[in-house]
């Protein structure tokens, strides 16, 4: 069960990289392999997460491991690291932390214009931004 | 000939170039300095100073004979396109181990910088795409409800990305881009999620906004900093701050006025 998890993560991770390079307009054959070591440094952090539950030490080795393939990648294919790293890190990037503030935020602004009656919106369980923990 | 006016003054010009391109299009400060000296290094003159900010760069060559050419650009727009930042790094390497002449190297940093990118569609729907698999990848199960939410979060990033190019090109502040882009995104994911009542709100928002994250301005001002580069170090951070705070406003916007809408029903 946790395997097909960690698999589909893999696959979904390596395309999602792989379009964002395209989009940053990395050239096809850096790509491939930055995108593999995007999909593989997410498995790290998936793997540290879900079985020791620290976040940020997960964060932490799936970042340094991007790093350390893309200096050696950049190396054989004598290119800039920053070529390598982009794609790779996009992944680690944590756009629910970007969002959050917004989500308390626009919890606050509506509590503060809402109705007395309409109180409920106020509450954590109806923050608009949920994830799988 | 090595050594006459006009050469530094083409030299500098070049190595300008060079740095120019590499900043213009998301390369790092100290890669555009490196460059800029390696070109003039190559061309046998090592004492030269370059200072590159995000913003701008100084360049100085010293002549033998004492006489220096000085040069600076400043710059303006700064976007994503990386392949041409691996394309100058390229030339200005070949033009240090001799395989290309001062004048080829301008000739062909010139066509560099003003070659043609990716049509404006299909880069918004490579980010389309992206968003979506990065939708994909915070849902916990593949259901009826997760295809829905992969094809808005896909709608959401091709309409905003297509829109941020278009004002992008004339010329708009990057902030108000990002704000309008993410409260785009934001209005079709609410109205979507809202309308058809099934749908995760909060996944089809974090991956939409995936390309317009700061992660590539916040790994630059990293590096930076950690070369020694305070000052380009602190600019980026600052600017990585400026584009959350804009995308925090343009989400945070559309959903409070959604929420106070509804009523809090999310």
């Amino acid at each position: 069960m946790n395997i097909i998890m960690y698999l589909r993560d893999v696959a979904v991770c390596f395309f999602a990289a792989f379009f964002y390079g395209r989009f940053m307009s990395v050239p096809v054959k850096p790509l491939i392999p930055s995108s593999l070591s995007a999909a593989f440094s997410y498995l790290v952090y998936r793997i540290i997460f879900v079985e020791s539950g620290h976040e940020l030490i997960g964060f932490l080795s799936a970042a340094l491991t991007v790093s350390f393939v893309s200096e050696i990648l950049a190396r054989i294919y004598k290119m800039p690291a920053t070529i390598f790293v982009m794609p790779g890190i996009i992944p680690l990037v944590p756009g629910s932390v970007c969002t959050a503030p917004c989500s308390a935020s626009s919890e606050t602004i509506s509590t503060a214009f809402s109705r007395p009656e309409c109180g409920r919106c106020s509450s954590p369980a109806s923050s608009p931004l949920r994830l799988r923990s | 000939m090595n050594g006459t006016p006009e050469t530094a003054s083409r030299l500098a010009d070049t190595a300008m170039l060079a740095a120019v391109i590499i900043l213009e299009n998301g390369g790092e400060t100290f890669r555009a300095e490196e460059t800029a000296v390696r070109i003039c290094r190559a061309a046998g003159k090592p004492e030269t100073e370059v200072i590159a900010l995000p913003t701008g760069i100084f360049i100085t060559v010293r002549s033998e004979s004492g006489s220096s050419v000085s040069s600076v650009a400043r710059i303006k727009e700064r976007a994503m396109n990386l392949c041409r930042v691996e394309r100058a790094n390229a030339y200005s390497r070949e033009f240090d181990s001799g395989r290309m002449s001062l004048e080829e190297l301008n000739a062909k940093l010139t066509a560099l910088r003003h070659s043609t990118l990716a049509s404006r569609p299909v880069v918004a729907l490579f980010a389309g795409i992206s968003s979506a698999m990065f939708t994909l990848l915070f849902e916990p199960s593949l259901s009826l409800s997760v295809l829905f939410d992969i094809a808005v979060t896909f709608i959401c990033t091709f309409a905003a990305e297509y829109i941020c190019t278009v004002s992008r090109l004339r010329s708009t502040h990057q902030f108000t881009v990002t704000f309008i882009g993410s409260a785009i995104m934001a209005l079709i994911a609410a109205l979507a999620t809202g309308i058809s009542g099934i749908g995760n709100l909060g996944c089809i928002i974090i991956g939409a906004i995936t390309p317009l994250l700061p992660g590539v301005s916040l790994t630059n001002a990293i590096r930076d900093t950690v070369m020694g580069d305070i000052v380009s170090g602190t600019a980026r951070l600052a600017e990585t701050v400026i584009i959350a705070i804009a995308i925090a406003g343009g989400v945070g916007i559309v959903l409070a006025a959604y929420v106070n809408i509804t009523g809090g029903a999310l």
